[in-house]
């Protein structure tokens, strides 16, 4: 049999994912390079010359942008996700996010700053999508080195289906 | 500054400019952020969900973003950033080279309190064909000070 190369990320059949599950998933430490760097190319200070962003006006510092706290929970999930499923090999596999709700940034992440992302199984919505797919909900957090929350959001992500527990359509 | 806040117009609807997504700009976020196979590779992505590359979804966040916050600049009102979202869409996806704008309304600020202050905005993006492919709801943190004083950091 060829092998062939994995063109998804492997996630669990919905069935399987149990609400209140809760997973300490990934830390992170932002240097003051990685803030300047994410700030110019996908921030909202590009028409400022200077190197300190305009939020730092507010902040009286230099703090990450509110994407790039974002964007490093993508990246430390789909990490997550594929260390959680190494022993998974038939074809379920992760959807798409569908909407996200509740998300605040509740404090400044500064150079430095060390977060650990979590997030806990809230709510599963049996609704057939696609014939295919249903929803996951789940609550995410990041909390500093000082135990303050700095990130909160609920996100819906479609998950597959067993298709042992479907009708033929 | 206020005078400049209160030449906002409240309810009225303001268009950002458009915005062309590459291939090479969703190849170098997704490498990054966002490594899915959908982000990734042309052949994985026309078999899943999407049926074609597309962009990461926070991809689009922060473009939007960065549109949006570049037309609210231009009424002389210095935002700054998105403090919270209380609800936000992914519609449709964002393929390689569809063009995006959002279209905004911003309610009067809430909380006054220098030298920031907090607006609701409402926001709906499309691409080139006006297809919705996101929308939102949110507060944003407004810089007061920095109106006036763009390259004034000690004030």
């Amino acid at each position: 049999m060829q092998m062939t190369e994995v063109q998804y990320v492997r996630s669990r059949w919905f069935e399987d994912i149990p609400v209140g599950e809760f997973h300490v998933f990934g830390t992170h430490t932002f240097s003051e390079r990685d803030i300047l760097d994410f700030s110019s190319r996908y921030g909202s200070d590009h028409s400022q010359s200077a190197d300190i962003p305009r939020t730092a006006r507010i902040h009286r510092n230099i703090i990450a942008s509110e994407w790039h706290v974002v964007a490093i929970w993508m990246r430390l999930m789909v990490a997550y996700m594929n260390r959680l499923t190494t022993h998974i090999n038939d074809g379920r596999r992760n959807g798409a996010g569908v909407c996200i709700a509740n998300l605040g940034w509740l404090e400044p992440v500064r150079p430095g700053h060390t977060l650990t992302y979590t997030y806990e199984i809230t709510a599963k919505k049996p609704k057939l999508i696609r014939n295919k797919w249903s929803i996951i909900r789940s609550h995410n957090e990041a909390i500093n080195q000082y135990g303050e929350c700095v990130l909160t959001f609920d996100v819906d992500i479609l998950a597959e289906r067993n298709p042992a527990g479907l009708s033929p359509p | 500054m206020a005078s400049h806040w209160q030449s906002f117009k409240t309810g009225q609807i303001y268009t950002t400019e458009r915005h062309c997504v590459a291939r090479a700009d969703i190849l170098a976020f997704a490498e990054e952020f966002d490594p899915q196979p959908y982000h990734l590779d042309e052949s994985a992505a026309q078999a899943s969900i999407f049926g074609g590359l597309c962009a990461s979804g926070w991809q689009i966040c922060a473009l939007t973003t960065r549109l949006l916050i570049a037309r609210i600049e231009r009424e002389g009102i210095p935002a700054a950033r998105w403090l919270t979202l209380s609800s936000l869409h992914w519609n449709q996806p964002v393929f390689v080279d569809d063009t995006l704008h959002l279209q905004f309304i911003i309610a009067p600020p809430a909380d006054v309190s220098p030298p920031s202050l907090i607006a609701a905005c409402d926001f709906t993006g499309y691409n080139q064909d006006g297809i919705k492919i996101m929308r939102g709801s949110g507060q944003l943190i407004i810089d007061t000070h920095a109106s006036t004083h763009l390259g004034d950091a000690d004030d």
